[in-house]
């Protein structure tokens, strides 16, 4: 008789974890999948291109009710669950009570809304899901937007409803556009591009209300300046919250995140957990990379298999059409540290290579990012660059030696 | 010559005489092989000249290696650009942030250096007054702490003195100041009094003190007006000719507070006697019967010169525009650090005479002067005495605040 397992949240690690899981053993889990969207799982970092226009929400399901159902799993989608009792092993769902054997929880996290006054009034969303894709996608030409957040997820939402026709103003409170990934210059250059677009971007500036119509609907955002921005929709990209409150009513220690160890366990044996919902070695992830490695982890915990979950050096990319950019590593100004910085004004391309000792540990770029991957395996890898030094910034192909000839180094990697 | 080479065909190279890179291309493929060639054709460098770097570039640019590139100094080692190079493309490009300077002009490091980081950060005050925000971090310390270093690290103190004039109050709370923060009591050459040997963390209270007896900062560490040196004129001289102190008050309280690209300094004298040594001035003006002689270019420091007549005006207000002219056209065209005779020489008096004797574009320095001014012009000690800032000047808050910035 098989174990029975019961998995709260249908996105894009536990369908992962899933996939890994059947591949590996088909029977060894009888599997129970709440959801609290009425669907299934969808690629949700594909919703950018959904929104604006390169691709359908078709597109972008990677397992729907049909594909679960294949395999096995009884999938309870539109249903919450309401409580998770440890101790004796059950967890009640809108519609009933349920026993398992594991418990996996993934139920991500929450858009965080700013509480400016004005803040729940209607056309105020976050950037989340489908539905708030879709209110994106509604508004179309000759309507206004406000996106609060100059960040990965707030600029991919201008950009959509900017070619969507959309008058877009983005409004940042930092000096430069996603100052987590990006130094000022490439900053810059974003910035350039996405005024090429046609969307207005205001830096350094502060959000004091929303201020509504006198109906209920937003009419325009106010910063603390006194500036006024119309719109018919505001959307707030300010960052997420690990989703902890069933965690918590369960007994297990949370902190930002449900705490897991290396296996993806957290304080209690039975009850795993992975996603934007949990906090290991007091990291919290907001990336899809490191949470496909935490699916590989936990599958195999769930099967007795020995795997640790270890934090990567991740890197970003910006999905603009238009807006090449790459980040990764380290890049602040340090003692010790030295930069190797290539700009080429004609084609608007900035590089730039943040070294300590012989090691690379940063690396910026801007339009063009063909060696981004190359570059970032270096700061993995912890290559000594010594030898390479006056050629590094130039990319692998530079790079003598028998290591590749000039489009070797490219090819071997992106294969 | 890759930043040049990346501009497009309608960037302006020369702004006197409104010639774009794609006039100058065609005039150097239809032949013209050389500067004078190009110059002869197009007009393009044949006013001021401060755009003669950049024609060579493009010469260089469109010619290959039949063009010998004769070596501009550049700014510094992170672009082979010269000053002026690089505020003609400030200019015609609209930069308006360091990071569009950086990346627009092939900057070779992060962030610029010690030596064109001040420059880069005047050029585009200087251009864009109300888009670009000045960068503290971009200035040498005496501008960042409003206060001359001196040679045992204290400081030295200096109130303005409007046109060299005070009162009894004024030099009282002087008087008092000097005697609370123990300084040294010195009458400078422009008509000032110096408070020297002043701590550093002693700086917002005295400044804190002059204010209240109101007084404001006389900067006499910037690059920017300093003083107005007058004589006492027709109020009080048997041979003054003008109201020469309340013309040099006039200009002051117009002038202070501008930022330029070296110091500033004016003289006022009633006649020609010139007790006011108006004729080794920056702007020299002395005041005759028939009105005012304005000269301007003078220097009395490492290289002592005359100043050159620029020109004759009846009124006080007209001594007043030409004046503010003449400035604005310094700040919007001359190299950083160097004096208006360093420019004068370099543009030529000629061209000067010519720019502002056209009515309009006098009347346009002045209005630009004057958008500046309502950005710039403001007592930096009041903005420093206030609580918050002043930590900053005290010893250990200091470090941990530059050290958290």
């Amino acid at each position: 008789m098989a174990k029975k397992l019961i998995v709260i949240g249908a996105g894009m690690a536990s369908g992962r974890m899933l996939e890994h899981l059947i591949d590996a053993n088909p029977d060894a889990y009888d599997i129970t999948l709440f959801n609290a969207e009425p669907r299934g799982n969808y690629n949700r970092l594909m919703l950018s291109p959904v929104l604006s226009g390169e691709k359908t929400y078709e597109d972008i399901v990677t397992h729907d009710a049909a594909w679960y159902e294949e395999r096995g799993v009884t999938c309870r989608f539109g249903e919450k669950v309401v409580a998770i009792d440890t101790a004796a092993k059950l967890v009640t769902g809108e519609k009933g009570t349920l026993p398992y054997d594991k418990l996996v929880i993934a139920t991500g996290s929450n858009p965080f809304i700013i509480p400016l006054p004005g803040h729940d009034l209607e056309g105020v969303i976050p950037y989340r899901d489908l539905e708030d894709t879709e209110a994106m996608m509604a508004l179309g030409a000759d309507k206004r937007a406000v996106v609060i957040g100059g960040g990965l997820l707030g600029l991919e939402a201008a950009a959509g409803m900017a070619a969507r026709g959309t008058e877009v103003d983005v409004v940042h409170i930092m000096g430069h556009l996603m100052e987590r990934q990006l130094d000022e210059a490439a900053g810059y250059l974003l910035r350039r591009s996405l005024t090429e677009k046609g969307i207005r971007v205001h830096c350094k500036a502060n959000s004091k209300q929303i201020l509504s119509d006198g109906n209920g609907h937003v009419r325009a955002l106010q910063l603390d300046d006194g500036t006024e921005l119309p719109c018919d929709l505001l959307v707030m990209a300010v960052g997420i919250r690990p989703s902890t409150a069933l965690g918590k009513e369960a007994g297990l220690e949370v902190n930002r995140g449900i705490v897991v160890d290396d296996h993806m366990v957290t304080s209690n044996p039975d009850v795993l957990a992975l996603g934007e919902c949990v906090e290991h070695a007091g990291a919290i992830f907001g990336l899809v990379a490191p949470l496909y490695d935490q699916a590989k982890v936990l599958a195999k915990t769930l099967l007795g298999e020995e795997a640790r979950f270890v934090q990567k050096e991740v890197a970003t990319k910006l999905k603009v059409t238009g807006c090449d950019l790459f980040s990764a590593g380290d890049f602040a100004e340090g003692e010790g540290r030295e930069d190797i910085v290539f700009r080429d004004p004609a084609r608007g391309v900035y590089k730039r290579l943040i070294l300590e000792g012989n090691r690379l540990i940063g690396a910026v770029m801007y339009g063009d990012t063909a060696d981004g991957a190359w570059f970032h395996g270096l700061i993995k890898d912890a290559t000594d660059v010594e030898e390479m030094r006056e050629t590094l910034i130039f990319g692998p192909a530079y790079q003598g030696g028998g290591r590749c000839g000039p489009y070797g180094g490219r090819c071997s990697l992106t294969a | 010559m890759a930043a040049v080479a990346a501009l497009p065909r309608d960037a302006e190279i020369c702004g006197c005489n409104g010639v774009c890179k794609g006039q100058i291309e065609d005039a150097i493929n239809a032949g013209a092989g050389d500067l004078g060639a190009v110059r002869a054709k197009t007009k393009a460098s044949a006013s001021c000249g401060t755009c003669t770097g950049l024609v060579e570039q493009i010469l260089g640019a469109t010619l290959g290696d039949a063009f010998v590139l004769p070596t501009a100094q550049p700014v510094c080692g992170c672009t082979d650009l010269s000053h002026e190079d690089v505020r003609r493309l400030i200019k015609s490009q609209a930069l308006k942030s360091q990071e569009a300077v950086w990346q627009e002009l092939g900057w070779t490091t992060r962030n610029g250096c010690h030596t064109c980081r001040p420059a880069v950060n005047f050029y585009l005050l200087a251009d864009w007054p109300l888009d670009y925000v000045d960068d503290p971090q971009s200035r040498f310390v005496n501008e960042r702490n409003h206060a001359n270093i001196q040679k045992d690290g204290t400081y030295s103190v200096m109130p303005r003195m409007w046109g060299g004039m005070t009162t009894p109050q004024e030099l009282m709370a002087i008087a008092q100041a000097a005697e609370k923060y123990g300084a040294t009591v010195k009458v400078t050459g422009g008509q000032r009094i110096d408070l020297l040997g002043v701590k550093k963390e002693d700086l917002p209270a005295i400044w804190h003190d002059l204010n209240q007896a109101g007084m404001v900062s006389g900067h006499a560490y910037t690059k920017g007006l300093r003083t107005v040196k007058t004589c006492v004129g027709s109020e009080w001289c048997r041979f003054g000719t003008q109201d020469s102190t309340g013309l040099g008050i006039a200009l002051e309280r117009r002038l202070w507070g501008s930022w330029t690209p070296h110091k500033v300094k004016l003289g006022v004298s009633g006649c020609p006697r010139n007790c006011a040594e108006a004729t080794c001035k920056d702007v020299g003006i002395v005041c005759v019967d028939s009105g005012f002689q304005i000269g301007v270019a003078g220097a009395a420091g490492m290289d002592v010169k005359e100043t050159e007549r620029l020109v004759d005006v009846r009124t006080e207000d007209e001594a007043m525009e030409w004046t503010v002219a003449f400035v604005q056209l310094y700040r919007e065209n001359a190299k950083y650090l160097d004096r208006p005779y360093k420019w004068v020489a370099k543009v030529g008096l000629d061209w000067v005479k010519e720019t502002l004797a056209d009515a309009a574009e006098r009347q346009a320095l002045v209005e630009r002067f004057d958008i500046s001014q309502s950005v710039y012009q403001k007592d930096p000690w009041a903005e420093r005495a206030k609580p918050e800032v002043a930590r900053r000047f005290h010893p250990l808050a200091d470090l941990t605040l530059e050290a958290a910035e």
